[in-house]
């Protein structure tokens, strides 16, 4: 049995160790582009200012492929033919398979405006390749624009503000990263990131830009010179390779698979991670760009290729991340707020319980539906999750969440608990 | 929690480039000329830093040295909670740490010497300071030190580990941890994180902690063996000249007796009858070399070691002695002052506790015996890494962290850097009691 993993980061390589487990003979190969061993991307912003080395990010020890007698390949897959079990790589290279996992993980989404891409293009910084080439460029005392109000955006400007050059942060929407925050926790980050010294502009769209002695960006039809532009709007599945080989893509070139994360259109291909399509607790389909999903993923491909009925599910969203100093915790459901403000997410009675600690950035948002807790919003204080969606899962309500907040807390030691107090607000909508 | 990002790999102080070299070279020379002169193995080695602390008008070269320690305790502590002081737990714990080695390892032993009392440094506790169980130590100190230094070496501190970690002392109250963290602080990423350390920690550390049971186990031993000799005639020289002494002793701290030379010349002539062995000459010079400054208290003190030292030797004796001398100078000097503070710049700063302290052995027993963990939130960590290259220990952190398993490990000296570096507030120390599982994470789903 020839397992073929291509993509080496963490979804494919915890599937290749699941399939080691499960079958100590069979032949495994591990496919990168990228690197000889795993790292953690999630990690380039420290490796960028200096606060690791690139080996301090690689989350298994070298030794770790001659352990596991894996067959390291470093090449690019430029086509695969599922009809012959074979992929073809760049350097003209085939290898067959018996079983394929496509872990190719995601690129970053390109900047849709006139000129990104014009001679010297724009940075992106999710891939080593992009983390090297601005590196290069960012020379502190440069100017620089950040596209993008989510969490790559916050992290360039981030890592750039710290190397000493001056950040614009451009953010389309309204208020930053509008996914996950409401206008209120966006007015926290955004004054706590403005207060460090990064230029923030919300409701800033980008229309343009044109190159001479500098780079000129169309702010909303006002000029914006700068050094170099970062663009950092999402990312897209990394298939592009995929696009004439039969296996079916959705719309947005992530690959369709069924329940066992097997290619819905071709036997023995599956796909973990970023670029797997996959159901979500409200029934949507779409990829879960997130770190520890790719690990699940990884490991529920590699037992079912092995044979195993796997059901991948991942169960009701939880998620964490840092704007800056500020970190940000969620768990259960919170509805997306749309541009305009509040947005009635569907039936039933929905409130939403709101403080702002009185002297920290912190903040505490609890969403309920008919008087019980259903999701947790914060940014600033560190919370457990695992308590929090015992909470939800047991159908708790609003009176015994706050009455048990200190239970959930995870701060370091002696930190004051949040307080809970008259200046609460909670408010009909979600 | 970590306030701004860090520039650790952009400074060549602390990414083992030449200044760090030359650093740990500077800093090793100065514990070489600490410890070397008059030690049992140099005994002729030249001593610089008696002469430069008689100028500083302090008692010895020791509170000199303590001095230098308590300054760079205070600079280092100040640097550290610029990096890192926008945490409470960090705030407490440094100040603390500082203010411990400021009070009581700094100056209440100097307000002692100077009341001409013994010397207490109330926080180093066998095994640590290892000779704190030998009789001939206990034997010296007030009855009440005494006391306090056997339950605390024996019942306090582990019991405190116990319900605690052994943080509340590695990090909180230890003066060699307090050096680590904040002198040391800007080195704590350089601590090998490899398996082949790992290996020899294991043997390294509990090798060292034989080493002080067998070396307090000897000198109980010949202790006891000695005490059991009192009675028999043969021995009635020695017993008397040691009662001589100890009257002597007493006679010159209280003053009784001022002519120092003459009361230096009776003892060498009383213990010289005795025809006795070298360890116990060698305290004869002591007391010559006391008498021969004028310090009456230090004469004292000297006849009073020697009263006990002339007692009738056991059979363990000799053995118990080399076996005193050999772990002083090679575990005690040697090991825990020259390497672990001069590899600081290239090693990180917790060598000595994490391959020898035998201190650290016994409490990271009691420790992995009892409450303190890290807490690792479920399905949270992003392998950065953050966590493991900050670890001064050297543990894997993030391995724990990847796995869903909280990090209960007996050389964990609870500084909090790890939950504190950590981008996604993975990571939490606590020893409360556990209060069982939360959530099993993904396994239900929220229905609306």
């Amino acid at each position: 049995m020839h397992h073929l993993v291509i993509g080496n980061s963490i979804a494919g390589i915890e599937a290749a160790i699941t399939l080691r487990r499960r079958d100590p003979a069979a032949r495994i190969t591990v496919v990168s582009a990228e690197s000889d061993h795993p790292f953690a991307r999630t990690a380039l912003m420290y490796v960028f200012c200096g606060q690791l080395r690139h080996e301090d990010t690689e989350f298994y020890d070298r030794g770790l492929y001659e352990r596991m007698k894996f067959e390291r390949v470093r090449a690019r897959v430029v086509s695969v033919q599922p009809g012959e079990h074979a992929v073809t790589l760049d350097d003209g290279r085939t290898l067959n398979y018996d079983r394929l996992l496509l872990a190719v993980g995601s690129a970053a989404r390109r900047l849709p405006m006139p000129g990104a891409y014009d001679d010297p293009p724009v940075h992106h910084f999710v891939t080593r390749k992009d983390y090297e080439a601005l590196d290069a460029a960012a020379k502190p005392g440069k100017r620089a624009a950040v596209i993008g109000g989510g969490l790559i955006g916050v992290e360039v400007a981030e890592v750039l503000h710290q190397r000493g050059l001056k950040v614009h942060w451009l953010v389309r929407e309204p208020w930053t990263w509008p996914v996950a925050l409401d206008p209120k926790e966006a007015g926290v980050v955004e004054e706590h990131v403005r207060h460090e010294g990064v230029d923030v502009r919300t409701a800033a769209a980008v229309n343009g830009m044109t190159r001479g002695a500098a780079l000129t960006l169309d702010v909303n039809g006002e000029a914006l010179e700068v050094d170099l532009v970062v663009g950092a709007i999402g990312v897209v599945p990394n298939t592009g390779f995929l696009a004439n080989s039969g296996i079916l893509l959705a719309r947005d070139g992530s690959i369709e698979t069924g329940d066992d994360l097997q290619s819905t259109s071709s036997p023995d291909v599956f796909a973990a991670g970023d670029c797997a399509c996959v159901t979500w607790a409200d029934g949507a389909r779409r990829p879960e760009t997130l770190w520890y999903t790719g690990r699940d993923q990884g490991r529920a491909a590699a037992a079912a290729m092995v044979g195993d009925s796997v059901k991948y599910r991942r169960g009701t969203w939880y998620n964490s991340a840092k704007f800056f100093d500020l970190e940000y915790t969620t768990a259960g459901f919170v509805p997306i707020s749309d541009t305009a403000g509040r947005k009635h997410p569907g039936g039933g009675h929905w409130q939403t319980w709101f403080q702002k600690h009185p002297t920290e950035a912190a903040t505490l948002r609890i969403i309920l539906k008919d008087d019980r807790v259903v999701g947790f919003n914060a940014l600033g204080r560190r919370w457990s999750t695992d308590v929090w969606l015992r909470w939800v899962h047991e159908r708790r309500s609003l009176a015994f969440v706050l009455a048990n907040l200190a239970e959930s807390t995870f701060d370091e030691e002696f930190m004051a608990p949040f307080p809970v107090l008259p200046t609460a607000t909670l408010e009909e909508g979600a | 929690m970590q306030a701004g990002l860090l520039d650790t790999y952009q400074r060549p102080t602390r990414t083992r480039g030449a200044i760090a070299w030359v650093l740990s070279a500077v800093i090793t020379t100065f514990y070489l000329l600490l410890y070397l002169p008059g030690s049992s193995f140099t005994p002729n080695f030249p001593d610089v830093l008696t002469p430069i602390s008689t100028w500083m008008h302090l008692p010895s070269k020791w509170f000199l040295y303590g001095l230098l320690y308590s300054i760079l305790m205070v600079g280092g502590g100040v640097a550290m909670l610029r990096r890192h002081g926008n945490s409470n737990y960090h705030r407490i714990r440094t100040v603390t740490v500082v203010s411990v080695q400021i009070v009581l390892g700094f100056s209440l032993p100097l307000v002692l010497k100077l009341l001409d009392k013994p010397e207490l440094y109330l926080t180093y506790v066998w095994p640590l300071s290892y000779d704190k169980l030998f009789p001939d130590t206990l034997a010296g100190l007030p009855a009440a030190a005494a006391i306090y230094f056997v339950v605390m070496s024996l019942i306090g501190f582990p019991l405190l580990a116990w319900r605690y970690g052994k943080r509340f002392y590695c990090s909180w109250v230890c003066g060699c941890g307090g050096l680590a963290e904040t002198f040391g602080d800007p080195w704590r990423h350089l601590s090998d994180k490899s398996n082949k350390a790992w290996r020899i920690e294991q043997y390294s550390i509990y090798t060292v902690l034989g080493l002080v049971l067998l070396t307090t186990g000897l000198m109980i031993g010949d202790g006891v063996s000695r005490a059991g000799l009192v009675g028999e005639a043969k021995y009635a020289p020695a017993i008397a000249v040691s009662t001589q002494l100890a009257s002597l002793s007493e006679a010159v701290g209280q003053g009784a007796r001022t002519d120092l030379p003459a009361v230096a010349s009776e003892v060498s002539a009383q213990v010289a009858e005795l025809n006795p062995p070298s360890w116990v000459t060698d305290k004869v010079k002591e007391v010559d070399a006391a008498a021969a400054k004028g310090e009456a208290p230090a004469v004292s003190e000297a006849i009073k070691n020697l009263a006990y030292s002339v007692m009738p030797e056991g059979k363990l004796g000799p053995l118990a002695h080399k076996a005193k001398a050999f772990y002083s100078f090679f575990i005690g000097a040697m090991f825990s002052g020259v390497l672990g503070v001069g590899l600081y710049p290239l090693m990180g700063t917790r060598v000595w506790c994490r391959f020898g302290c035998p201190m650290a052995a016994l409490l990271g027993l009691m420790q992995k015996l009892g409450r303190f963990r890290i807490a690792v939130k479920k399905d949270m960590c992003i392998s950065c890494g953050n966590c493991s290259a900050y670890c001064e220990m050297g543990i894997d952190v993030r391995a724990y962290a990847m796995g869903n398993m909280d990090v209960r490990r007996a050389s964990c000296v609870g500084c909090g850097m790890c939950a504190h570096v950590c981008p996604r507030g993975v990571l939490r120390l606590t020893s409360a009691a556990d209060a069982g599982p939360g959530a099993k994470v993904g396994e239900w789903m929220v229905d609306l």
